[in-house]
């Protein structure tokens, strides 16, 4: 599904006035098997194979290769995109970047995760990229907020901080020379989540946020991670949010005050919200649409105007009634 | 499609809202998830339905074909049937070799397929041409796409929507130096459907999957991970009980099972009525 064309559907979403412009200028959009320049004086990069003559050989989608250096090389010699999605050019190098495929991730992403196996003094994640991520015990805030070296102990009690199928979120923090993420929990607005439910979408639905912690106008928190999974639940009581600052000093406070919210009894009104807001972002995923906060509460708002219940948005039959309106 | 995964957090939210009647998604706890049927999907099979699962992964194709047997080359005990179900798609996109469980689990879809027609069929004499000689035997080729819980009732409905959608050749019985034979009529405008009496026993799946003493319909595959127990049954058009099992090696209090059993047979009638409605349509566009 193409989301940013110029050329391709007439019905591309809509961005900022400014945003747009300047990708419709400078995008160019290919499908697989377009060709994208001919002759030489190009490298080949990511999402390309060269063609050459009429029984050329294709070669495999490697990394990027010097293909003909000469300017005016072999005029039968074509680079094809192999994937759909956008071609970017720096220098001599040309690839395609494509519009869906795997969280790539870059440094300082929120992302929320999954524990797949616990290490030798890390964790192994599921982000939904092409590996795992690593979590690391000294990326983390020991219980109480001490500031110490790990210990021979830490590692023997890793289990009593995330075990095998939990839930965080966390932020990338460097990529290692294999690709895989090393990602951190060290604020106290990472760590293990609790108490609600995930809703995954393709990563390219959710762009960078001025702000991934949301608290929705509904009464739902939301984290948008930018691999995809955004985790709802029932929002907190008002005062922490504000004073961030303030209690990254008092982690005891924060801790207590996860407890509490994991053990919290939500209440139907409360499930009923997340299950707005849940099937809203479905809802927007379906056709393509960005998910962000907006667009959420454009959705959510549009489906109490309807009169629509929770379970009653994702009807086959509404779904132009509840998204016509919205633009993101 | 991996294996799904639930932690201490998520399954105490999904609990916590089958008790208190709102799940995941709005739905109280015998409430279905919305599909869409589509039928003559494929065009060289004598039957094919695509169903899917609104806003889920869940996706199931079904599709029949039909071939004419000569009883006598058959088997003592043979059936009049042949299932096979294709999770390869599903499987390949388990992330670890060592969990792809669906091996398993198509080699158990199998047999509660083979289970519904078996119900349908009986001894085979309603797919009989020429009675005790030919007969029609069917093809279920079952694909499932992609999944998210309760795959065992997608898939029963499915196959009654694919035999719904079939049709065979004009037969005509007659007499030769060598017994009873039948013609065909190669015409695709005089083509039939299956006998009404087939579909009339013809049964679908209905499952409830208990989570802290509750029984919930339709259940999603975090549902299903956190269920101790599933109650299934056959159910056909008539809302008689065909058959009843209960797996994922839990318990049903016997004090509530006819209250189970009855919320069952409520919903197989709802979707009766949802496949009836898709095919009258589906007739009428014909």
């Amino acid at each position: 599904r193409c989301c940013a064309s110029a050329r391709a559907c007439g019905g591309a979403m809509a961005f900022e006035e400014e945003e747009v412009a300047a990708a419709l200028a400078s995008a160019l959009v290919v499908l697989p098997g377009e060709e994208i320049a001919r002759g030489g004086g190009f490298l080949r990069g990511h999402g390309t194979y060269v063609e050459s003559g009429p029984a050329g050989d294709s070669d495999d989608d490697d990394d990027a290769a010097p293909v003909a250096d000469e300017e005016g090389g072999d005029p039968s010699v074509r680079l094809v995109a192999s994937v759909a999605g956008v071609v970017l050019r720096v220098n001599r190098l040309i690839s395609v970047r494509p519009v869906q495929s795997r969280y790539g991730g870059d440094v300082g992403d929120v992302v929320v995760g999954r524990i797949v196996s616990v290490g030798n003094k890390q964790w192994h994640v599921d982000l939904g990229a092409r590996q795992l991520g690593t979590l690391m015990l000294g990326s983390i805030n020991l219980p109480g907020g001490a500031l110490r070296r790990r210990t021979l102990e830490d590692q023997l009690q890793m289990r009593t901080l995330f075990v095998e199928n939990d839930l965080l979120s966390a932020e990338v923090s460097s990529f290692y020379q294999h690709g895989g993420m090393a990602i951190h929990t060290r604020s106290m607005r990472y760590g293990k989540l609790a108490n609600g439910q995930l809703v995954t979408v393709s990563p390219s639905l959710i762009k960078r946020l001025s702000q991934h912690f949301v608290s929705l106008p509904c009464g739902v928190d939301a984290i948008f991670g930018l691999n995809g999974r955004i985790w709802l639940t029932v929002a907190r009581s008002g005062e922490e949010a504000g004073d961030h600052v303030e209690r990254s000093r008092m982690t005891d406070e924060m801790e207590l005050e996860n407890r509490l919210h994991a053990e919290r009894v939500i209440s139907p009104e409360s499930r009923e919200a997340i299950a707005r807001v849940r099937n809203a972002i479905l809802a927007l995923a379906a056709t393509g649409r960005l998910v962000n906060p907006v667009a959420v509460m454009a959705v959510v708002t549009r489906s109490e105007e309807l009169g629509l219940a929770a379970k009653a948005m994702l009807a086959p039959d509404v779904s132009d009634a509840l998204l016509g309106p919205v633009s993101t | 499609a991996a294996m799904p995964h639930v932690s201490r957090g998520e399954r105490r939210f999904i609990e916590e809202g089958v008790r208190q009647n709102v799940r995941y998604d709005g739905r109280a706890v015998l409430d279905l998830r919305h599909l869409i049927v589509q039928n003559g999907v494929i065009e060289f099979c004598n039957g094919s339905t695509l169903v899917e699962r609104v806003h889920t992964s869940a996706k199931v194709l079904v599709g029949v074909k039909v071939e004419a047997v000569d009883l006598r080359d058959e088997s003592e005990g043979s059936e009049l049937f042949d299932v096979t179900i294709d999770c390869t798609s599903v499987e390949a996109g388990e992330e670890d070799p060592s969990q792809r469980r669906f091996r398993d689990f198509s080699r158990r879809l199998e047999a509660l397929v083979e289970e519904q027609l078996r119900e349908a069929v009986g001894d085979g004499s309603i797919l009989h041409v020429v009675p005790n000689r030919f007969a029609w035997s069917l093809a279920v080729d079952v694909i499932v796409l992609g999944t998210d819980g309760n795959m065992s009732d997608l898939v029963s409905l499915a196959v009654f929507g694919a035999l719904a959608d079939t049709v065979l050749p004009k037969s005509e019985q007659i007499e030769t130096e060598d017994g009873p034979d039948f013609t065909i009529d190669t015409e695709v405008s005089t083509a039939q459907a299956l006998p009404a009496a087939l579909f009339d026993r013809l049964p679908i799946r209905v499952s409830l999957f208990k989570l802290c003493d509750t029984m919930v319909a339709d259940a999603c595959e975090k549902e299903e991970e956190c269920a101790t127990a599933c109650l299934s049954a056959l159910v056909n058009r008539n809302g008689e009980l065909c058959s009843t099992h209960i797996d994922k090696g839990g318990a049903v209090p016997l004090t509530s099972l006819h209250g189970h059993l009855s919320n069952v047979c409520q919903i197989a009638s709802e979707l009766f009525k949802l496949l009836s409605s898709e095919f009258s349509a589906a007739n009428s566009a014909r």
